[in-house]
């Protein structure tokens, strides 16, 4: 599959699997990301997973995706390389190289105690959910280590409940 | 001469902004995302949700805190593409005066795919009028909230327009500075910085969402 991006040239808006995309640089992502953080405290996390997993479930499901799609759609985006292959019925490990958002952060912060791919871990989480076809709910996504926090990649335990 | 949108558009929508074999997308200084407006949206809106319910120092302190995200966009996104070499070679020949690169700028956001922005009025070192038809931010809003009882929400729009204005009549991004933390901090938070307003909005019922830079 070839990411299919339509660009509106009289409304300025582009599109892809019926969502709108917009061009962000990484300090913006991580400005945004540390402003809600910052401002919501714990319960930051749980907004900025969620945001991500229900756009991208129902772009998954949009564009009826598989895993090479979901795969491809994620790096043509810009946002690292993810791998899913290790996922089987039950969940797995998913893996980024290159995350943006990890990469993004320690640039501009430096490291952090805590994964920062929680963008990424909702657009995992949505990608499953639409692949399986099973609600979100029924898709548990956590990182368990990040470029962020010192590790080489980025690391993310799935579990199909 | 004036500066063609179209053919700026046109221009911008020929260069590889797709991910590279590592998936990433260097441009401008910068590492690009082509990214989901509804996540924005979203994530932006609960924080701002969130802080109705505690009050008007947790709302005043929200508002800026997104507002200042779209500073910092403005700074290294505009920024950067204005010191880029893409820019010499689109815009390069259509720039005449500072006044030019004001609608340069704004033909390259209409690019972005943030919505059509236009700009309505620019009085040179005082102030900036921009008037957006689409911005994501106020579409998002509506499609997830309805008409929106908190006001205007065109944050990132606030803090682009703020900087615009910064970056051309506060600093002089023509001489192409470095980007660096201290340039950010003379031209955000420095004594007479421009700052972003929006002073009507579609998602509170406006038809378009009007914004004013000024000191």
């Amino acid at each position: 599959m070839t990411v299919d991006v339509q660009f509106d040239a009289e409304a300025n808006v582009a599109t892809c699997g019926g969502e709108s995309l917009v061009f962000h640089c990484h300090y913006y992502n991580c400005a945004l990301h540390k402003a809600i953080e910052d401002g919501m405290g714990p319960d930051a996390a749980a907004v900025l997973q969620s945001s991500a997993a229900r756009v991208i479930e129902r772009q998954i499901r949009a564009l009826s995706a598989g895993r090479a799609e979901v795969e491809e759609l994620f790096s043509t985006l810009g946002f690292g390389k993810l791998n899913l292959s290790s996922l089987n019925a039950d969940g797995g490990e998913a893996v980024i190289h290159g995350s943006h958002y990890a990469m993004g952060w320690t640039a501009l912060h430096g490291d952090r105690e805590t994964p920062v791919c929680l963008f990424p871990a909702g657009f995992i989480q949505g990608a499953v959910s639409a692949m399986r076809d099973l609600p979100l709910d029924r898709i548990k996504v956590a990182e368990s280590r990040c470029y962020a926090a010192g590790a080489g990649d980025c690391r993310f335990k799935v579990e199909v409940l | 001469m004036a500066v063609d949108q179209e053919a700026v558009v046109s221009a911008l929508g020929t260069l590889p902004l797709t991910g590279n074999e590592e998936g990433l997308i260097p441009a401008f200084g910068l590492y690009l995302t082509r990214h989901y407006a509804a996540y924005y949206n979203d994530a932006s809106y609960a924080y701002l949700h969130a802080a109705h319910a505690q009050g008007d120092e947790a709302v005043k302190t929200a508002r800026s805190a997104l507002i200042e995200a779209g500073h910092i966009c403005a700074f290294n996104t505009f920024g950067g593409i204005m010191v880029s070499q893409e820019w010499e070679a689109v815009l390069g020949p259509m720039l005449d005066s500072r006044d030019d690169w004001v609608h340069g700028i704004v033909a390259v956001i209409n690019a972005l795919g943030w919505g059509k922005w236009r700009v309505d009025s620019l009085t040179a070192n005082e102030e900036l009028r921009v008037s957006i038809a689409n911005t994501y931010e106020s579409t998002g809003y509506l499609a997830s909230h309805g008409q929106s009882e908190v006001g205007c929400v065109c944050f990132l729009a606030a803090g682009g327009v703020a900087g615009i204005m910064n970056l051309l009549y506060h600093g002089d991004i023509m001489s192409k500075p470095a980007l660096s933390q201290a340039y950010y901090d003379e031209l955000f938070r420095g004594t007479g910085a421009f700052v972003g307003e929006e002073t009507a909005c579609r998602a509170a019922g406006a038809e378009r969402c009007e914004l004013i830079a000024r000191r």
